[in-house]
């Protein structure tokens, strides 16, 4: 993985990994000090994506997640119906209460926000990209750009107008 | 297994109570757990559009 400054760990859904690569940008998670993955996300990455997790400078860590959920964690996976790679990022989190959670999956994300968990999903990494000097917001516009039509990431069209104008902005 | 601990007006505990002692539901939990997902079945495209506000502000200005 390219050499970053980040302290940040991240545990990825499979979400974020998918849509990313889709847009050919998997590299904006180079960032990141290292980003960990359970094995059912690995699993479900290479069903839809297979080469993704070869990235020559990503290095995806693959975790067997083996420790029992929390029971608070539990009982949230059965109420928002949580996937098994859901249920796995959350419970390696767990492990790992100050990295970031990476998911595009509202309920996940819910799930990791009444947990106490930093999460964030593809949009939010894009555009960090900007912060964190990556890429200029002419480059990012033109990532957005391309969502519609080159990603299974759902985004209202209205709302990916508005995103793009308050870069511009 | 723990359970999420919340509080509920008198009226809606009342409402829940009424449906388990009709027998429409084996207990609370499970009426619980029903309303959970119908809100969540109706909101998640908000839910979606909410996310993805923070996540444009975390992207654009956050700390970390």
């Amino acid at each position: 993985m390219a050499k970053s400054d980040s302290k940040i760990v991240a545990v990825c859904d499979a979400g974020p990994i998918i849509h990313l690569d889709e847009l050919n940008c998997l590299d904006l998670l180079s960032n990141f000090h290292s980003l960990l993955i359970p094995k059912a996300v690995q699993r479900e990455v290479e069903k839809h994506r297979f080469n993704a997790l070869q990235h020559p400078r990503i290095i995806f860590k693959t975790i067997d997640v083996v420790s029992h959920p929390e029971p608070k964690l539990l009982v949230l996976s059965k109420a928002l119906l949580l996937d098994k790679g859901e249920l796995e990022s959350l419970s390696l989190i767990q492990e790992n209460p100050e990295a970031i959670f990476l998911t595009d999956d509202a309920a996940a994300r819910l799930a990791g926000e009444e947990l106490g968990y930093k999460v964030h999903g593809t949009i939010g990494i894009i555009l960090r990209a900007i912060r964190k000097k990556i890429k200029t917001p002419k480059e990012v516009v033109e990532l957005l750009n391309e969502i519609p039509t080159k990603t299974t990431l759902f985004l209202k069209p209205e709302l990916l107008q508005e995103i793009i104008l308050e870069i511009k902005e | 297994m723990k359970a999420i601990c919340t509080e509920l007006p008198d009226k809606v505990y009342e409402e829940v109570k009424l449906l388990v002692e009709k027998g429409w539901f084996k207990n609370e939990d499970d009426i619980v757990l029903e309303a959970l997902r119908r809100f969540l079945d109706i909101h998640k495209v908000e839910l979606m559009e909410k996310f993805i506000r923070e996540d444009v502000q975390w992207g654009l200005h956050g700390k970390e």
